[in-house]
């Protein structure tokens, strides 16, 4: 078993070091920077690897190969997007591996954070609510809160205590007035969203919050009265707040004003049309004209340049990803643990349809990030904590087994 | 050069599926409860005993045992310098632990007492009262 994960790594290894031959080949001269790139990612990927293995031999460690493998389709993305960014991002990733590391080490059993419920809940509000008072307005959405020349997205952060919050109430839900009791926070904190003008956040938000009801009371009665709930809120903001109404309208039809309003989505789509079945190669596209592509779009330049069948790939990663954290919860050993697991693997699950269904205009455009793969460093150091938060988790299960 | 560029974008699509493949072949072994690795175990064997009577019996280590003079204990000791609940041996991620229970004539390990919690190896000692365990794997 060993040597088949020694085996997938050093696959792993072998094929960013062909994206990186790659995109030095289509640059036309042959350079050394994209090898000492490439080889300081695969050495920060052996090094985890490494800890994990000899310390923690019982963890689940696809989770941690199968999110490196996505990190790496972001490093080389944006490595030939935007090399400075690259360079940065290199290094939120070595600190997101340490801080995945520390989790392991030093991270209590989850189950003691059960105790401390109500403080995650109102550290949660704190945090979101943080940004209206301190923040500036970046890109449309006022949830930045800036520190010097650090920016920091509190809703990032803001997930994870929510998850720790709900996987506590939730298990003591009986009837419709605890459901209406515990979710106080939750409705707050869309609110909050909506206020900020962040709606893929609220979005998100709302499917966990009704992913983990569902598995923590299997109830359908709660989830379809949550999606009543939903689409009136919907429709209620859509009459009330003018930003919500534009995106929608640009939704319908972003062609009708495309380079104005529906400027970003007319060009995700271009590139993801122009990158057909098997793309047009590392650096023979011209993703650089969508706009926010490091972020938001990095989507949309994976589908330009390693074509159909590489964004598939991705998503077939992001669904083994998913497929590995329900696994964990189904192995752990209680249900608070068991809900965590469930949060995060529906946290992930919704960051991801929100934001490919994003570009690919399948449902209305919110900017979040696409998880592992965006540049930004409060996005990708908060994934590595929520996957170092698995690994306990799957640890603590796997004893038993 | 962009020639061998574009056939090689090829050959990268092509392994990127073959991971994929075979993570989902482990994962399908996974599902059907292939166990690829057993726990590690590990055994206690009594060699010395104030009655001889135990002298060479194996304790096997599953996950937790405890030792002590009270009857709910894994190892049942009745002698007067072990205490009512007295040491506890756990396995944690394939080590061996021993965990002194405030015992009051304590735990020793290859003669030394231990404060805590200790890590144990193959062929260690340990005494426990009267009574000494040697560590097997």
């Amino acid at each position: 078993m060993e040597k088949l994960e020694k085996s997938i790594l050093k696959n792993i290894y072998f094929i960013v070091m062909l994206l990186f031959l790659i995109l030095s080949l289509y640059r036309g001269s042959f350079e050394i920077v994209p090898f000492v790139y490439g080889t300081l990612s695969v050495i920060l990927i052996a090094y985890g690897y490494f800890v994990i293995k000899k310390y923690y031999p019982r963890v689940d460690k696809y989770l941690y190969i199968i999110s490196v493998f996505i990190v790496e389709f972001g490093l080389v993305m944006l490595y030939r997007l935007d090399f400075q960014r690259a360079l940065k991002q290199l290094i939120w990733f070595a600190i997101g591996i340490m801080l995945f590391i520390f989790i392991l080490i030093l991270f209590p059993d989850i189950k003691r954070l059960q105790k401390y419920s109500m403080f995650f809940a109102i550290f949660n509000l704190v945090l979101l609510t943080m940004p209206l008072l301190l923040g500036r307005e970046i890109k449309g959405s006022k949830n930045w809160i800036q520190v010097g020349s650090l920016s920091f997205q509190p809703s990032e952060l803001a997930k994870i205590f929510m998850i720790f919050y709900l996987s506590d109430v939730i298990r003591k839900i009986k009837d419709y007035k605890d459901v209406l009791k515990y979710s106080i926070p939750i409705v707050l904190s869309i609110a909050i969203f909506v206020l900020e003008k962040d709606l893929g956040s609220a979005l998100m938000f709302f499917g966990m919050f009704m992913a983990m009801l569902y598995v923590g009371t299997s109830r359908l009665r709660y989830i379809l009265s949550g999606l009543v709930l939903f689409v009136l809120g919907g429709f209620f903001s859509y009459v009330v707040f003018d930003h919500v109404k534009r995106r929608i309208n640009i939704w319908l039809n972003p062609w009708k004003d495309k380079y104005g309003a529906g400027y970003q989505i007319c060009q995700s789509l271009i590139a993801i049309a122009s990158g057909g079945l098997f793309g047009t190669g590392l650096a023979g596209g011209h993703p650089e004209v969508i706009p926010e592509v490091h972020t938001d779009f990095i989507f949309s330049a994976i589908a330009e340049e390693f074509g159909l069948l590489g964004a598939i790939a991705l998503l077939i990663l992001y669904l083994l990803l998913i497929y590995r954290m329900l696994r964990t919860a189904l192995y752990a050993k209680e249900d608070y643990s068991r809900l965590v697991a469930v949060g995060i693997a529906s946290m992930f699950a919704f960051q991801v349809f929100v934001i490919v269904g994003g570009v690919t205009k399948m449902i209305p455009l919110t900017g979040i990030t696409l998880p592992f793969v965006s540049y930004g460093g409060s996005s990708m150091i908060i994934n590595f904590l929520a996957i170092g938060i698995l690994q306990k988790i799957s640890e603590v299960g796997n004893e038993d087994a | 050069m962009k020639e061998i560029a574009m056939i090689l974008r090829f050959v990268v699509i092509a392994l990127i599926y073959l991971v994929i493949f075979r993570i989902i072949k482990i994962m399908y072994m996974d599902l059907k409860g292939v166990r690829v690795k057993k726990l590690k175990e590990f055994a206690l064997e009594v060699k010395g005993a104030p009655k001889d009577a135990n002298l060479g019996s194996l304790y096997l280590i599953h996950k937790v045992m405890t030792i002590g003079r009270n009857p709910d204990n894994d190892i049942v000791i009745k002698d007067p310098y072990v205490s009512g609940n007295h040491a506890r041996f756990y396995v944690k991620n394939d080590k061996l632990f021993v965990e002194d229970l405030n015992s009051t004539n304590g735990t020793f390990v290859n003669g030394k007492r231990i404060s805590k919690v200790e890590k144990l190896q193959e062929g260690d000692i340990i005494e426990i009262g009267r009574v000494s365990f040697k560590v097997l794997e």
